[in-house]
């Protein structure tokens, strides 16, 4: 079974005329790790990928795969998988040729050609397609035989430029799970390029959102969903609510003054310090519990009037009006919304730990 | 209604209109060549095959007609792999050099034929090239390059260049890479320009005459000196035959595109 190598991406830039499409990018990807490089288009995460692959020559900045330097060296040198945008398969071949491909270039005999292509055609359950013509499969049969053909030479490293991207929603979700079951079984390394939150929350190990050519925040899906370190991060995952802050008392546990309320304080767990003067507190709508008076089993309390009620399938959502802002709580579709009609009073509480706070320059 | 009606029968005899008068000066150079007589009479007296015979076993018309098939492979040969590369050089042009390059490939079918005859007259003379079948190559190539490259770029814009990359990161080299990648998905293309460059050498007229000296006769330029000297039904054999030939390969790329 082949074990999975370390990716070294260091000071990584390419610059095309007057725009730096990546900007000294740096990020080190560890044995056997699924990292996902996660932003919009232009912001650099497929530029990244594929100066990895080798079909970005870049400016400046070197890209070592275990251990060894491979800026230089050309694509078909780098002996990595990638699997292409709309797959990339040559339509003049059939399914079982085009798996066949990388071994037929590495010079492999045909007995074995025939063994590891029947390997990975079991491996994404396309057992009985390999006589196949490439325009008589699905997008989603397409996607497998994609990810065969870029697994069957057993490569260290599996490059993926939004692989999914074309597909719809329910087979994208089914194909996720089976990427991610392939990557457990092989233990090969995986570099995962998306806009798809939900893709890269559910699949990587850890995740590097990317704007404007640059790493905003490297960290687990837990990490970079509740303890985001810009409004950009915060605003990539979803709904969240931003309340303007004073740092009453900086530290571990900083103690925050929503603007505009005299007699209320937040808490947050914070992990790095403030810097700055000016802050956002951040909250996720479904972390915020509601209750009808001041509750000291939660650290944040804030009392509002219930503003507008939004019925969404599997939840709820609560527009409440506060003295800081109209803050936004999603409820499970069976809490009892009825009991919460427009202008009724209510009490906002959530824990510290669902507390993020950054600089609100940033 | 009626009026809708009519409007669209008279613009389906207005179409069959134009279509006889486009076809009927070609179509009708065939009856001439079944005639009995020694000179063209229309319409044709008698029914004979005679003519067609002379085709195939006079020297001066045989000659032409394996000149002309001799040249026109040729020129395919040549002309085929140097205009693919054209066209891949020319996808890769950026900015102001696409438009530039566009207009230079282009050249042969924009200058007169006769001014590009006159020019290569002057110097495969020189180079004593008149009259050889290699003379004949050069300028048909020429005529025939531009046919090619725009064949092979119509079929390449359409081609996703990564298959190339995925060729490449399967471990092809830059030339595996086309030569198992790139070139199979680029045939359509390249066929059609190739029978194209067949046509274009094999229908030539006005090259040839320039230099086609008394070495290297093809078959136009033997039908024009049948017209000139003698007025013989072989002619409109000859014509015939080519006119033949020629639906035979429009037919040959017709179908090598629909596959």
């Amino acid at each position: 079974m082949p074990r999975g190598a370390a990716i070294e991406i260091q000071g990584l830039t390419k610059r095309y005329g007057d725009v730096m499409a990546i900007d000294a990018v740096s990020l080190t990807v560890a044995e056997g790790e699924f990292v996902t490089l996660l932003g919009l288009s232009g912001s650099g995460k497929s530029t990244t990928l594929m100066a990895v692959a080798g079909f970005v020559d870049p400016d400046g900045g070197s890209i070592a795969i275990s251990g060894s330097d491979v800026t230089a060296l050309p694509p078909e040198k780098r002996n990595l998988g990638v699997v292409f945008q709309n797959y990339a398969l040559f339509p003049h071949l059939n399914v079982f040729d085009n798996i066949a491909f990388p071994l037929r270039m590495r010079r492999h005999a045909e007995s074995e050609i025939e063994t590891q292509v029947r390997r990975v055609l079991d491996l994404v359950s396309l057992r009985d397609l390999s006589a196949r013509r490439i325009t008589e499969l699905s997008g989603g049969q397409q996607q497998r035989v994609a990810l065969a053909r870029a697994l069957v030479f057993s490569p260290p490293v599996l490059l993926m430029d939004e692989p999914l991207g074309a597909l719809d929603r329910q087979l994208r979700e089914q194909l996720q799970i089976e990427i991610r079951r392939i990557h457990r079984q092989l233990g090969v390394t995986v570099l995962y390029v998306t806009h798809d939150q939900e893709e890269a929350l559910s699949m990587s190990d850890r995740i590097a959102i990317m704007a404007d050519g640059r790493i905003q925040q490297l960290g687990t899906p837990h990490e970079v969903y509740m303890q985001p370190s810009n409004r950009f991060v915060a605003g990539f995952f979803g709904e969240s609510n931003f309340l303007d802050v004073a740092v009453e008392r900086a530290g571990d546990n900083p103690v925050l003054r929503p603007k505009g309320l005299r007699d209320i304080t937040l808490h947050a767990a914070l992990r790095r310090p403030l810097s700055g003067d000016r802050f956002l507190a951040m909250v996720r709508p479904e972390a915020i519990e509601i209750g009808d008076s001041r509750d000291p089993a939660f650290e944040n309390n804030l009392p509002g009037t219930v503003e507008q009620q939004d019925f969404l399938g599997a939840t709820q959502r609560l527009t409440v009006k506060t003295g800081a802002g109209p803050v936004a709580v999603r409820m499970s579709r069976l809490a009892n919304a009825a009991a919460l009609p427009a202008g009724a009073p209510v009490w906002l509480k959530w824990r510290a730990g669902e507390t993020a706070v950054f600089d609100a320059q940033d | 209604m009626t009026s809708e009606r009519l409007a669209s029968h008279a613009t389906s005899v207005a179409t069959a209109f134009v279509c006889v008068l486009l076809l009927l000066p070609t179509v009708a150079v065939m009856p001439l060549s079944i005639t009995e007589t020694n000179f063209v009479t229309f319409p044709p007296r008698g029914f004979s095959l005679r003519w067609y015979e002379t085709l195939f076993t006079s020297d001066a018309w045989s000659g032409a007609m394996v000149t002309s098939f001799i040249t026109a492979a040729l020129t395919t040969v040549v002309a085929t792999p140097i205009g693919t590369m054209m066209a891949l050089g020319l996808a890769r042009l950026k900015g102001r050099w696409v438009g530039i390059g566009n207009v230079f490939i282009l050249l042969p079918i924009i200058v007169p034929t006769i001014v590009t005859g006159v020019a290569l007259y002057g110097l495969l003379a020189r180079l004593g090239l008149i009259g050889t079948i290699p003379g004949l190559v050069l300028g048909h190539t020429v005529l025939a390059l531009p046919f090619v490259v725009i064949n092979v770029a119509a079929v390449l814009q359409k081609f996703d260049r990564r298959i190339e990359q995925a060729a490449r990161s399967l471990g092809a080299s830059p030339l595996a890479a086309f030569r198992l990648v790139t070139l199979p998905n680029l045939m359509p293309g390249v066929a059609a320009g190739a029978l194209f460059a067949f046509l274009t050498s094999f229908d030539d007229f006005v090259i040839a005459l320039f230099l086609a000296g008394i070495g290297a006769v093809t078959l136009p330029v033997q039908m024009w000196s049948g017209i000139r000297f003698e007025i013989s039904p072989a002619v409109a054999a000859a014509s015939t035959v080519l006119l033949f030939m020629s639906c035979l390969l429009l037919l040959l790329q017709w179908w090598v595109k629909r596959r």
